[in-house]
């Protein structure tokens, strides 16, 4: 690849909007799933995406592989607008990585044949023998050694850490520069969980790959995310590093979310959990003002009539949606 | 006798459960053990955590408790013995009549997906009528309600819901009827079987803070089955750390938490990052958790182990104790300042 000074973001997120439409007992309504969605992604970057089931958080990376096309809004891919007819050159350089690996993979295919189908899709690699090579790298990049034990084998043969892996180096066998991981590790179990993780921050050391963790585990975003994205109903609530947001949260939604995700470590007696009361409104019936004003224990009136639908800039670079930020 | 943990004076304990072993019998008719030596007490008012991967027997201990077995598992080993204010029971020795009068009498469980606990078809005001009918034979319709009502209010759920049907509750709201109905016949103790895994962060602390309420409030026993460690860090006074279908190690929360004397408790901590803690993650624990069907001699966490020696190969390891209410089945415990990272 010729290196013509590559700009160092690799997604730019404006404005993005995604609508379903749903026929609700009034009429038409719309499930606002992404309802305003402001998000940097920079080259060689872990960024963590984190926020309840709800949020959108999916969806969101699910836009910016092109699964899902955008209502509004602009995503910007190395600083040019995605259209439908690059998807192919996108995907040849952002791969996804899913959930639940046994739904990832074609039961029917060997895992020779599903790792090499990205190589065939793309038309890299002339000749078969080039491709297997390409495919056998990539299995034993993905720690699954000595590939070859593993190339005839099908996804059912597979534990679930090993089915992971080979996503994995299904996805690395285009040799990406980024992936959208969407809880790459939440359907596995402890100790297996570690070592995808500990494979995929190897990976991003050793080729600087960038990552993109959609997580409902502060936790996990804390120990590899470079920045964190908090989402609350269809939009980003906060951002900034990890530090800034996870150490030093502004926007009372993460305060609230951070107070009551369980720690290991026994907590002190004084300290305080806020848990909020009742549950994510549906996002088809999206609050009016600031979405969280419901919920919020610090919600005044400007809230309930004034959506914050402009990040508000905490310092450094840390942005929140919330009125009394900097107020 | 493999229990090295000292017995409490026995008014303090509610739950023995000693050398409990259950396993099936594979094609060739061997005995295949899924747990193996479980012992554990559990104190009156106290919420125990039991801990580990999935696989490693932490529900089949919990289902042995309530006479709950699959058909093709059998009890191979040691004793249940449940000490309640209606007398002391053995659970091991009951046919099924009398574990019927065991269960939501005495012990009552919440398992993990209240979609697939709860019948869809009926009215969930009629199945927690059931439970109650069942367990109080004769009594009439109007107590029936009141205890309903009651029951719903106190799990926060509007009483007019009552008549409602599984599906039109949401997840947390369902786990929220499944504690209700675990509570229908006033139990002294509570199995969770994974109650939160399937929640969110925001209804996990909703109901977790409700589960606790009713420690307090009713001096309830708990015990809390999970592979989430910090969801037990929150809840628990004790924990029992479970691996290849024995317990590992056993102790207070603040002493297996703060010095882990099991090398598979330390990994498995590192697996859980805390906010404000240190930015990595503790190193994997290689390979996959044991098959039952081929296990090994020795220690059955030594092929994983970073601290394995050779004599941990040789013969099977006993719980050694560490300190009074405290053992690990490691046997190089005690480890001054706990296990090595």
């Amino acid at each position: 690849m010729s290196a013509v000074a590559a700009p160092a973001t690799l997604f730019d997120v404006r404005g993005l909007k995604v609508h379903f439409p749903v026929r609700g007992t009034r009429g038409q309504m719309a499930v606002r799933a992404l309802d305003g969605v402001d998000l940097q992604w920079n080259r060689g970057e872990v960024l963590g995406i984190v926020g309840e089931s709800g949020c959108g958080k999916s969806t969101l990376g699910r836009t910016l592989m092109g699964l899902q096309p955008p209502t509004e809004g602009e995503v910007r891919f190395e600083g040019s607008l995605l259209r439908r007819s690059e998807m192919r050159r996108l995907r040849r350089r952002i791969q996804m990585v899913f959930q639940d690996p046994y739904q990832s993979l074609n039961p029917r295919m060997s895992v020779g044949a599903l790792v090499q189908e990205p190589l065939q899709i793309h038309r890299i690699g002339r000749r078969g023998r080039e491709r297997v090579e390409r495919a056998l790298t990539a299995l034993e990049g993905a720690g699954l050694r000595p590939p070859e034990r593993f190339w005839d084998r099908y996804p059912h043969e597979l534990s679930g850490g090993q089915r992971q892996r080979v996503v994995i180096a299904a996805a690395l066998v285009l040799e990406p520069e980024g992936l959208v991981c969407d809880e790459p590790v939440s359907a596995l179990d402890v100790s297996i969980r570690a070592q995808v993780i500990h494979l995929l921050m190897e990976l991003r050391r050793e080729r600087n790959l960038g990552l993109i963790f959609i997580t409902h585990d502060v936790g996990l975003a804390w120990a590899l995310c470079d920045r964190v994205a908090v989402m609350y109903l269809g939009r980003v609530i906060e951002q900034g590093t990890t530090e800034q947001v996870l150490a030093d949260p502004r926007h009372p939604y993460t305060q609230a979310l951070l107070s009551v995700v369980p720690s290991p470590v026994p907590r002190a007696d004084g300290e305080r959990r806020t848990i909020l009361e009742g549950e994510l409104p549906d996002a088809s019936r999206i609050p009016s003002g600031c979405r969280f004003h419901p919920r919020c224990p610090l919600a005044f009136d400007r809230c309930k009539v004034d959506d914050p639908d402009e990040l508000l800039e905490v310092g450094g670079g840390h942005v929140a949606a919330c009125w009394k930020v900097g107020g | 006798m493999t229990a090295v943990e000292p017995v409490p004076a026995t008014s303090d304990v509610l739950l023995d459960v000693r050398d409990l072993a259950v396993a099936y019998r594979d094609k060739a008719g061997k005995e295949v053990r899924l747990i193996d030596g479980v012992t554990f007490q559990l104190r009156r008012g106290e919420a125990l955590g039991l801990a580990g991967e999935s696989g490693c027997g932490k529900t089949t201990t919990a289902l042995a408790m309530l006479g709950l077995l699959p058909t093709n598992l059998y009890r191979a080993e040691g004793t249940v013995d449940i000490d309640s204010t209606r007398g002391v029971m053995h659970v091991h020795r009951r046919t099924e009549r009398g574990l019927r009068d065991l269960r939501w009498n005495t012990v009552s469980i919440v398992f993990q997906g209240a979609m697939n606990a709860l019948d869809p078809v009926q009215r969930v005001s009629d199945q927690i009528a059931t439970a109650i009918r069942l367990h109080e034979p004769g009594v009439d319709q109007r107590t029936v309600d009141a205890r309903i009502a009651e029951l719903f209010g106190y799990v926060g759920i509007a009483p007019g819901r009552a008549r409602q049907y599984p599906h039109e509750f949401s997840g947390g709201m369902r786990q929220r009827v499944m504690i209700a109905l675990a509570l229908a016949c006033n139990p002294e103790l509570i199995i969770g079987d994974e109650p939160t895994t399937a929640l969110d962060v925001m209804m996990q602390a909703q109901i977790l803070e409700l589960l606790e309420r009713l420690r307090a409030d009713f001096g309830l026993s708990m015990i809390l089955i999970t592979h989430d460690l910090s969801v037990l860090a929150e809840t628990c006074d004790r924990v029992a750390i479970m691996y290849g279908g024995e317990i590992a190690e056993t102790g207070s929360i603040a002493e297996v938490f703060g010095e882990p004397q099991h090398p598979y408790t330390r990994r498995l901590l590192g697996a859980f990052p805390t906010v404000g803690g240190p930015r990595e993650l503790a190193p994997a624990i290689p390979g996959i958790p044991p098959d039952p069907t081929d296990v090994a001699e020795g220690c059955r966490f030594a092929p994983r182990c970073h601290a394995s020696q050779a004599e941990c190969v040789k013969g099977r390891v006993r719980m050694r104790p560490v300190t009074a209410d405290r053992a690990a089945r490691c046997l190089f415990a005690p480890w001054p300042g706990g296990a090595p990272l």
